[in-house]
């Protein structure tokens, strides 16, 4: 069937945008009203399309001609008759476990993530780029307090500029570079794990 | 007494309940399997396998859907996966439909046999997303609404397979009305 507007088509409807894209709306409806699917109005706009439309109306007849060749047709002798299912239901039945709650949960979870691949392949990505930037940030944290930042040292009251902090793994210690502007001196400070 | 009292008392742990509901729907799950699989031992399997599935997931059955296309969601699946595992081979239907039923009248017989397998050819050819609907909507006459809650998609969706699903049929079995128009 092609699937371009025929000539018919376009002797019926006119040529035009809007009438190319009515005039497919209306064959899409055709399934619709074939199934007693459509409402009063639509089937009402649509049965004022067929009026005019010859393409839409051959193409309403071959659906019904083939609804009709699909149900004789498959009056299938082997599929009307079913076996006596029970015995082996029940056998399943007495042989397994009632899926628990949590099995119950995980499979919900995985069959909505099936209906819904591409929300799901999102909320990975989102979930994903949060992972990441936590744990750079936790990277990226230095285990002194920043350079610049005025800290109290114990014991004592007095107050310094920190200006470097440099871990001293082998020692167990961390080196903080201080500076005092008064006195034209920079300190150098040792802390022991344990003292900050 | 209706299915959802029949859930009801299943979910209560009334075994017959449940084989009431069995028995009731059978014959229809049966049918639907044979028609996506044509294998009868798979059809049974897939069936059964169904039915157990479902008795033990009554508890997240809700009440607002009904019992019938609750357990077309799980059949449906089943064969959907039985399909997808399944190597290429020649469908049992095949063989076993040559030996259905001479009738009186073998010339009409083999007439139905042949436009038979054309239809079976026809809609074995579809995609599975397309097969299902289609099967869902001519043989078991379920609404567009019923069948958007098997497949779990809107009814828009719905729509526009069987417009693909039927557009594909017509021409693969044009030959039958070409001649008639």
């Amino acid at each position: 069937m092609p699937d371009a507007v025929s000539r018919q088509a376009w002797e019926c409807i006119g040529k035009g945008k809007a009438n190319v894209i009515r005039h497919r709306r209306y064959q899409h409806s055709l399934n619709a009203y074939v199934d007693g699917e459509l409402g009063p109005s639509e089937r009402q706009r649509l049965e004022a399309h067929l009026v005019g439309c010859g393409e839409c109306r051959i193409q309403l007849e071959r659906l019904k001609e083939l609804q009709g060749l699909l149900r004789q047709g498959l009056k299938n002798p082997i599929a009307e008759v079913a076996p006596v299912l029970w015995p082996g239901v029940r056998a399943r039945i007495e042989d397994g476990r009632p899926a628990g709650q949590l099995t119950a949960w995980i499979r919900q979870i995985w069959e909505a993530t099936w209906e819904r691949p591409r929300l799901s392949l999102a909320g990975a990505t989102v979930i994903s780029v949060l992972l990441l930037t936590t744990v750079y940030l936790l990277w990226e944290t230095p285990v002194g307090p920043p350079p610049g930042k005025t800290v109290a040292l114990k014991p004592g009251p007095a107050q310094v500029v920190v200006e470097a902090v440099e871990p001293e793994p082998d020692f167990g210690a961390m080196v903080l570079t201080t500076s005092d502007e008064d006195e034209g001196l920079q300190v150098i400070w040792v802390v022991a794990r344990g003292e900050m | 007494m209706e299915d959802h009292q029949l859930v009801e008392r299943s979910r209560a742990g009334d075994v017959a309940a449940f084989e009431e509901l069995v028995k009731r729907h059978q014959g229809r799950a049966y049918a639907i399997a044979y028609r996506m699989l044509r294998n009868r031992e798979d059809a049974q399997e897939v069936a059964q396998e169904a039915f157990a599935r479902a008795y033990f997931r009554l508890a997240e059955f809700r009440g607002t859907a009904q019992f019938k296309t609750w357990l077309y969601r799980i059949l449906v699946n089943l064969a959907t996966d039985q399909l997808r595992r399944r190597r290429p081979e020649v469908p049992e239907e095949d063989a076993v439909l040559k030996q259905v039923s001479i009738g009186e009248n073998p010339g009409e017989n083999v007439e139905r046999q042949e436009l038979r397998q054309s239809i079976t050819n026809a809609i074995e050819a579809l995609p599975p997303d397309l097969k299902t609907v289609v099967l869902l909507r001519e043989f078991e006459g379920l609404s567009y609404a019923e069948i958007a809650r098997v497949i779990r998609r809107p009814v828009g969706t719905v729509m526009s397979r069987l417009f693909h699903a039927r557009r594909r049929l017509q021409a693969s079995l044009g030959v039958y009305w070409e001649g008639e128009s």
